[in-house]
């Protein structure tokens, strides 16, 4: 008798584990929510390019880099040389690739599809 | 013959076992090992997150003015109403003094959008929707034409009232503020006749949009608000006074009239005559219990 009653303890902690993992899972207690290293690639590289904007505008570099270094990248200017290039490979938009190749020429880097899309001036300082 | 004994399930270890498996499974997912988000839409990011995420957004679209764009981005947000939301953020970055660019570019996109954010009128160029403690003034007019034929006929017309909606409380709450400091300057290098308001946070920021009332004592009243010079600070404004008057001031709705403020001519270092100039300094009242000074200085 104590060993059924033993093993049916046993079966039903081993239910009731895996039906309340899962419905933990399911349904969270608090908000699911995430930080910007979390997005998607595509919208990073949105996010990369919004950011790139933004520079164009205001011209802060540290603010810039800040918020680049919001997407957990370990290399943030090999991220946006990658980013650049790509964009230049598939046609995406011009100004799209100008803001990013601005901000891969000011951490340090320019490759050659990019040197068409530099702005004047700009490119041999680093 | 020996009657056969049942032998009955366990339900009850069954049961329990259950309970408590039950409760361990939600501590472990709940707390222990969490769902962990990975390739996330912008709509699921943390607020902080995504607020910058629609500050990028509006600065984005400063440089390229296309709406279209900022709209699909603003789209993958899930916000429900998109020209709210770029609102309050625009509100609040223009509350809490933040810096001009990043209000100018919200408001300029939540104006496009649609939207009517406090700052239009000071960041935009643009007439403010909303103007804020002005209380709108509603007098329908009925127009009755009496007719001796048929007097039942008597159909006032109403005029179309457009009423100003109310806007949230631009500033702390009355009474939060309180003269701090005021400075009088008399010197032929500085600009004379002036009264000069600033309007601080605790942490020394500038508040803008902060309504000040001028009233000599002729009766003349005059009122400006801060924050339309933020190159000095967004909580400055200057009033140009007029020769041999007596001035009181007051942030409306905030705190209470300083009066005594004298345009009567005042001799310079050089020995010139020339008109003072009042640096008023405003802030949070202390709370301290030792705050015996009133929080006035010289």
């Amino acid at each position: 008798m104590f060993r059924r009653t033993f093993l049916a303890l046993l079966i039903g902690l081993g239910l009731g584990a895996l039906g309340g993992a899962v419905t933990g899972w399911l349904v969270p207690t608090q908000e699911v929510s995430a930080n910007l290293s979390k997005l998607n690639p595509d919208y990073k590289a949105e996010y990369t390019v919004m950011v790139g904007a933004a520079y164009a505008v205001n011209g802060d570099w540290d603010l810039a880099q800040a918020r680049l270094g919001r997407l957990a990248e370990p290399d943030p200017a090999g991220y946006v040389v990658l980013l650049a290039e790509r964009y230049i490979a598939s046609g995406r938009s011009p100004d799209d690739i100008r803001h990013l190749v601005r901000l891969a020429s000011r951490y340090g880097y320019v490759t050659s599809p990019m040197a068409p899309y530099l702005p004047p001036g700009e490119g041999a300082d680093r | 013959m020996r009657p056969r004994r049942r032998r009955r399930f366990p339900w009850l270890a069954l049961i329990l076992g259950s309970m408590i498996g039950v409760g361990g499974g939600l501590y472990y997912a709940w707390y222990l090992n969490p769902v962990n988000l990975v390739n996330i839409a912008p709509a699921q990011l943390n607020a902080d997150d995504r607020e910058l995420y629609i500050l990028l957004i509006s600065e984005a679209y400063l440089q390229d003015g296309n709406l279209a764009r900022a709209q699909s981005r603003l789209s993958t947000l899930g916000l429900r109403d998109p020209a709210e939301a770029v609102s309050v953020l625009a509100d609040s970055a223009f509350l809490s003094g933040e810096d001009t660019e990043q209000i100018r570019a919200l408001t300029t996109l939540a104006e496009a959008l649609g939207g009517a954010p406090l700052a239009a009128e000071v960041y935009s160029g643009t007439v403010a929707p909303v103007e804020p403690l002005v209380t709108a003034t509603i007098t329908p007019t009925f127009e009755a034409m009496p007719s001796p034929t048929s007097p039942g006929d008597l159909t006032p017309t109403v005029t179309p009232i457009s009423a100003t909606p109310t806007p949230t409380a631009l500033v702390p709450a009355a009474s939060d503020l309180e003269l701090l400091g005021r400075n009088v300057i008399c010197d032929d290098d500085y600009p004379a006749g002036r009264i000069e308001v600033y309007v601080n946070t605790e942490f020394e920021r500038g508040i803008p949009a902060v309504e000040v009332l001028v009233v000599s004592d002729d009766g003349q009243q005059d009122t400006f608000f801060t924050g339309l010079q933020p190159e000095i600070s967004p909580g400055y404004a200057d009033f140009e006074m007029e020769p041999d008057q007596v001035y009181s001031v007051t942030l409306v709705d905030l705190t209470e009239p300083v009066f005594g403020i004298d345009s009567a001519p005042c001799i310079t270092g050089s020995g010139q005559s020339s008109i003072p100039t009042y640096q008023l300094y405003f802030g949070p009242v202390e709370a301290t219990p030792e705050d015996e000074s009133g929080g006035e200085g010289e």
